[in-house]
């Protein structure tokens, strides 16, 4: 008789925990006791394993594949996991640091991370100290004996995004976990594993754009004006690539050739911003300019749970856009992030009252 | 444990979630002092919405 059990997609959950030591499970035991952070995703997706797989017609075995010819090499492979959340404290500052790794912490409540071209570690691989650069442990757990655990696992892409009109404002992130450890050994990614850790619990403050006390973006000849914004979104790339293999042909290490911040911004056309002169969004664009835009949800001191400061170098990657609704014509705009003198790229500053050794 | 409540952070915390019960967390919005249990005040303390208040009880002047 077939067995009738079902697995409901909510019943599966993951989390996370900072390595050590690079690469090396935390509890390499058949239960691993680890207390994992549960991420608070509605659906857990698989990780996938990337490795190589190649099935050949070889020549004199007639006209279909013979078993005996695949090749299958788990070393050298990726594993690679999609994530999609509404944003809390400890998520949004923990997924910051692993795609951008680099951390600013203040006492161990105000958590910075900022992409400026020599701050970033190039590399990762080696000592980790403080959490710094950082990898977790990823526990996928869908019932025990049945869970796998990856290890090396960093953030390959991070979307951060606002919208007034989704999710109620509130802010979510998504983007790619990856690793290089894509050979299973029980000290390092694992398969068939137990959980039996006591995880820690999901957070429930979030961040709120309708909470965004500043909004000010440049504009031709005026700085820092206040706009009125229906959306924004920051895609942050690290262009992530494994290198090396170890005695189990995992990965020696990481590198990050190239840190990318891109992102949009929809915002109202208004005295402030329009098509006229000295606040011209056009002239913008077609003059090159840097501007600075600055996001600050909450009253910009980042003194609570759900307070978050993003502050950016932009220019603007195409004509700005229309966006047409009943609100009216909102402005469009594209961008890319770059370092403008000693100002930073990307800079996201917010709260969590934990040290980052505690993720 | 006395606590004092920050105005203008305490509508970000899920009121279904903390150790806080309605009243309180309504005086608190207002900016108002509570005394709550040590638990609870430490979990508002963590997440930067309250600050401490004096907990220290005034002794009263003996009467010669």
């Amino acid at each position: 008789m077939a067995d009738t059990r079902v697995v409901p997609i909510s019943g599966i959950y993951y989390g996370l925990k900072a390595e050590t030591s690079f690469g090396v499970g935390l509890d390499s035991s058949s239960n691993d006791g680890t207390a994992y952070l549960t991420q608070p995703v509605v659906q857990a997706q698989k990780p996938t394993f990337n490795i190589l797989r190649e099935s050949r017609l070889l020549s004199g075995r007639g006209s279909v594949k013979n078993a005996a010819d695949t090749i299958v090499n788990a070393r050298g492979g990726t594993v690679t996991m999609p994530f999609d959340m509404i944003a809390t404290p400890r998520t949004l500052a923990q997924h910051c640091l692993l795609v951008g790794q680099e951390s600013g912490t203040s006492g161990s409540t105000l958590h910075e991370m900022e992409i400026d071209g020599s701050s970033n570690s190039d590399s990762m691989g080696g000592t980790i100290s403080s959490g710094i650069p950082h990898s977790c442990n990823l526990a996928y757990y869908p019932t025990a004996g049945e869970g796998i655990k990856v290890a090396g696992v960093i953030v390959s892409d991070l979307t951060i995004s606002g919208d007034v009109a989704a999710n109620n404002g509130l802010v979510s992130i998504s983007g790619n976990y990856f690793s290089g450890f894509s050979n299973p050994l029980s000290t390092s990614t694992v398969l068939e594993q137990t959980f039996d850790g006591t995880w820690v619990a999901r957070e429930s403050t979030y961040f709120n754009v309708l909470d965004a006390d500043t909004r000010t973006l440049d504009v031709e000849g005026n700085a820092t004006q206040t706009f009125i914004m229906k959306s924004f979104n920051f895609n942050i790339s690290n262009g992530v690539n494994r290198v090396g293999f170890d005695t189990n042909g995992n990965a020696e290490a990481y590198v990050f050739p190239e840190y990318t911040v891109t992102g949009d911004l929809t915002i109202k056309w208004d005295d402030e911003f329009d098509y006229g002169a000295a606040n011209n969004v056009i002239q913008d664009f077609l003059d090159g300019d840097t501007l600075s835009l600055a996001i600050n949800i909450g009253d910009g001191t980042v003194s609570s749970e759900g307070e978050c400061n993003i502050a950016a170098e932009i220019q603007y990657t195409g004509d700005p856009g229309q966006d047409i609704s009943e609100s009216g014509v909102f402005h469009s705009l594209a961008f890319e992030c770059v370092q403008n003198s000693s100002t930073e790229a990307f800079k996201i500053t917010t709260f969590k009252n934990e040290a980052v050794t505690a993720w | 444990m006395k606590i004092k409540g920050k105005i203008s952070k305490l509508h970000r915390v899920n009121p279904n979630a903390i150790q806080c019960d309605v009243a309180m967390l309504a005086k608190l919005k207002d900016g108002n002092t509570v005394d709550i249990p040590e638990k609870a005040a430490k979990e508002l303390l963590n997440m930067g919405v309250v600050e401490q208040a004096d907990n220290k009880t005034k002794e009263k002047k003996e009467s010669k």
